[in-house]
């Protein structure tokens, strides 16, 4: 794990650590201004808090910032010691245990740490019950508003009913972010945020699709890192700009045929969240010629088009329809047939995730339908996302290791 | 008397068969966001499953064991043919892993009647409620399509009365056992309660009856004085599907007296109100504002139902039973413990995986819990 990182593939990718330094002095300096700061979950309505001129931190986000620089272990232990179980969201864990924390010295936390109080509570269903289960906890502790964006999970694509159903609750979250910020909304600005989240969307749909190239010009572990943007920042400038440029160096490594590996001999997927505190497993595979060229995690969970000729309906489409947590098993198998045949993959590694149900329930048959229909060969390897505890970094190479064989006795 | 209920539990897939000799068809669900109601006026018993605490045999190939035992061992039981006997199966949206087990049984168990009831997660506000009224429509659409005629408007009415009357007899015990300690044991109302889930409710109805009527002659006997010195105590979670818990209660002093468990009050505590709107309507109503599950929002109503029936004074203490990886009730318990610590309530947290792993230690928990509410 302490291997030093490698260069990275492209210099686009060197400007991401100063998007999320700023990101986050901005949040803090809004904070200190004593404007409001909402604490959003992943998949929520972003774009529309950037429309009303509130700024979204990220709880979920700051986990993984935390597991990725092997914080994590005492922030979920902390949590597990004051009656949260051990079996919860290792990044819902790591959040409590950092409010939570009692005793011993807190160590200094990354960016200041989160905004402390929330001023308001965004969360939705899309990715998963656990957001709204966890955001209760906050409003049960903080005392301020909370905002729920409720979704059924979709099969193939939404239908009109259950668009309407989103479209009726952005309306009435609109109303009551009226309410909270005394202000007006200017649907104008709603608009120009969708748009620029459009954009960002679609230079990163680029980005994914050039990495189906062959050879891939770049792979998971430097992506995971850049992902953050789009996680964070839709509906701003910032990953507008940012995605862009990735896109343009991307264009030119692909016309120069640049490859992440040389000699690129075996193309991965991925599925599930990354393993935060182990991003190492993704580059660990190019000593054999192999490389990660899609995740379900990059290419499904952020982003997302917007059909802008009808904004709430196009806004309702995309956030029921782009996030990989909210599709049916068989939508997932479906997108799943599609992606490995343009990213000319060899296997699909899927991560096993204890702490994150909602991603994992239906891998087993994803592997079996994958074996049975395309002949293609699949790993289950298993961990947590973000609690490092009981994980076994030898182990999971050994069985990347045969897997890798596997393959390479199958071409 | 309580014989006769565990009877009902035991024989549950005769009564079934029985049912189905009769014409009639046998739909199984997971959950009590189900309108039962719905089912009977189309003319089908609905069973309720509750999984099995058998090992797994046959899931654990397509689902992961970090899911709970009760969509884990469901699973099992169908891939096992255990369920065979149903002519359907109704799986509601409550939390991630049950909506998913939906698309499993699909791929994996499809061919007969399997609907999605897919209700929302906000269960107050006008949003919601539309959302839930239309998936209730949809339900009754689907079911009338598969039995191949409409379910009248007077057959809802008629099933509302059925099982308004049920649940109201359920409650009635409750407030007896809760006025008149002892005058049924707890394990005895438990399994009146459980097996509610799979009996004709009329049958079941008439056997309650007579459960109160011999319960309102104990009033004042010997048997109910010397229960009156137990130690009373709430129990609070998902579901119990395991007796045993409540015996080693009983034989260790203590007596449940209250609990908001989805196999418990969650079940029966609110009926429909049939005014003057459809009995459909009705029926959406009563479901959507009952006392909530823990995976709705806003579920705050449950916390308020336990801290309602801990400040009647008449409790030592109280009792999570955890169903292993179920979420929401996971998120909520800590908070709930916190209130009930200030409340100066005894707290015991124990683990369960639908059966009660390690019995002799629980039972040596269970005991000291008891002895220590004894002594307060």
């Amino acid at each position: 794990m302490s291997q030093k990182a490698k260069k990275r593939a492209l210099d686009t990718s060197y400007e991401v650590a100063a998007i999320l330094k700023n990101y986050w002095a901005e949040i803090h300096a809004a904070k200190k201004d004593g404007k409001p700061v909402a604490w959003a979950s992943g998949n929520g309505p972003v774009e529309l808090l950037y429309a009303f001129g509130i700024l979204p931190a990220y709880p979920e986000n700051y986990a993984a910032v935390l597991a990725s620089r092997q914080m994590a272990l005492d922030f979920c232990q902390m949590a597990e010691s004051m009656g949260f179980s051990r079996d919860l969201c290792s990044y819902s864990k790591i959040n409590l245990g950092d409010l939570l924390w009692k005793g011993k010295e807190k160590p200094a936390m990354p960016f200041d740490g989160l905004p402390l109080p929330p001023d308001l509570l965004v969360t939705t269903r899309i990715p998963c019950l656990v957001q709204v289960k966890w955001w209760e906890v906050l409003e049960d502790w903080y005392h301020c508003p909370l905002m729920i964006l409720d979704a059924p999970l979709v099969d193939g694509s939404p239908t009109e009913d259950q668009i309407d159903y989103i479209v009726v609750q952005l309306k009435e979250m609109i109303s009551k972010l009226e309410d909270f910020t005394h202000t007006k909304f200017d649907e104008q600005k709603f608009i120009e945020a969708l748009k620029l989240s459009d954009e960002a969307a679609g230079y990163w749909d680029e980005i994914m699709d050039l990495r189906g190239s062959v050879p891939c010009p770049v792979g998971a572990r430097e992506m995971c890192g850049n992902v953050f943007p789009l996680v964070a920042m839709l509906g701003t400038q910032v990953p507008v700009d940012f995605y862009k440029k990735m896109r343009d160096e991307l264009r030119s490594k692909v016309e120069m045929k640049a490859a992440m590996v040389p000699d690129e001999k075996i193309r991965l997927i991925y599925d599930n969240i990354p393993i935060w505190y182990h991003l190492e497993l993704f580059s660990y595979v190019e000593q054999f010629g192999a490389v990660f060229v899609m995740e379900t995690y990059l290419r499904y969970v952020w982003g997302g088009r917007i059909d802008l000729r009808d904004p709430y309906r196009g806004y309702a489409r995309k956030i029921l329809s782009n996030v990989w947590l909210n599709m049916s098993v068989e939508t997932r198998f479906k997108t799943l047939v599609n992606d490995i045949k343009k990213h000319k993959a060899d296997g699909v590694v899927f991560l096993s995730n204890r702490s994150c149900r909602r991603y994992s329930i239906g891998q087993y048959e994803l592997r079996d339908m994958l074996q049975q229909e395309l002949g293609i060969p699949s790993l289950v390897i298993e961990a947590d996302h973000s609690d490092p505890s009981g994980y076994s970094e030898s182990q999971t190479k050994l069985r990347m290791d045969s897997f890798i064989e596997l393959i390479k006795r199958r071409k | 008397m309580g014989n006769q209920f565990r009877d009902l539990i035991i024989r549950q897939k005769e009564i079934a068969a029985d049912w189905k000799s009769k014409g009639g068809k046998v739909m199984g669900h997971f959950c009590n966001y189900v309108p039962d109601e719905i089912l009977h006026a189309a003319g089908i018993l609905s069973i309720r499953i509750l999984g099995s605490p058998d090992p797994i045999t046959h899931a654990d190939s397509h689902l992961q064991s970090y899911v709970c035992k009760v969509i884990r061992s469901s699973l099992d039981m169908g891939l096992k043919g255990d369920l065979d006997y149903l002519d359907g199966l109704i799986i509601p949206y409550t939390c991630d892993a049950m909506r998913l087990l939906y698309d499993l049984w699909e791929r994996n168990l499809g061919g007969k009647f399997l609907h999605l009831l897919d209700i929302p997660c906000l269960i107050r506000g006008d949003v919601g409620h539309t959302r839930f009224h239309e998936e209730f429509i949809s339900f009754k659409k689907a079911l009338e399509k598969h039995i191949g005629k409409d379910i009248s408007n007077d057959a809802l009415s008629h099933s509302i009365r059925v099982h308004n009357e049920n649940r109201s007899l359920l409650k009635e015990l409750y407030n007896l056992r809760r006025k008149e300690y002892g005058v049924v044991s707890c394990s005895e109302a438990y399994e009146a309660v459980l097996s509610s889930f799979t009996s004709p409710k009329e049958l079941h109805s008439s056997l309650l009856k007579d459960l109160i009527k011999d319960a309102r002659a104990k009033i004042g006997t010997q048997r109910a004085t010397t229960q009156a010195s137990k130690v009373r105590l709430h129990v609070s979670g998902s579901l119990i599907t395991d007796i045993k818990f409540y015996e080693m209660i009983e034989e260790s002093g203590g007596d449940v007296i209250s609990d908001d468990l989805c196999t418990g009050t969650r079940f029966y505590w609110d009926n429909v109100i049939e005014a003057d709107n459809e009995p459909i309507d009705a029926i959406s109503d009563r479901y959507f504002y009952k006392l909530p599950c823990a995976c709705k929002h806003p579920n705050t109503d449950r916390h308020e139902f336990i801290f309602d029936s801990v400040r009647q004074g008449d409790i030592h203490g109280v009792i999570f039973v955890m169903e292993k990886y179920c979420d929401a009730h996971l998120y909520d318990q800590p908070l709930l413990h916190e209130k009930l610590d200030k409340m100066n309530i005894p707290v015991l947290v124990i683990d369960s995986e639908l059966a009660l792993s390690g019995q002799e230690q629980l039972r040596t928990r269970i005991e000291t819990f008891i002895n220590i509410l004894k002594r307060k």
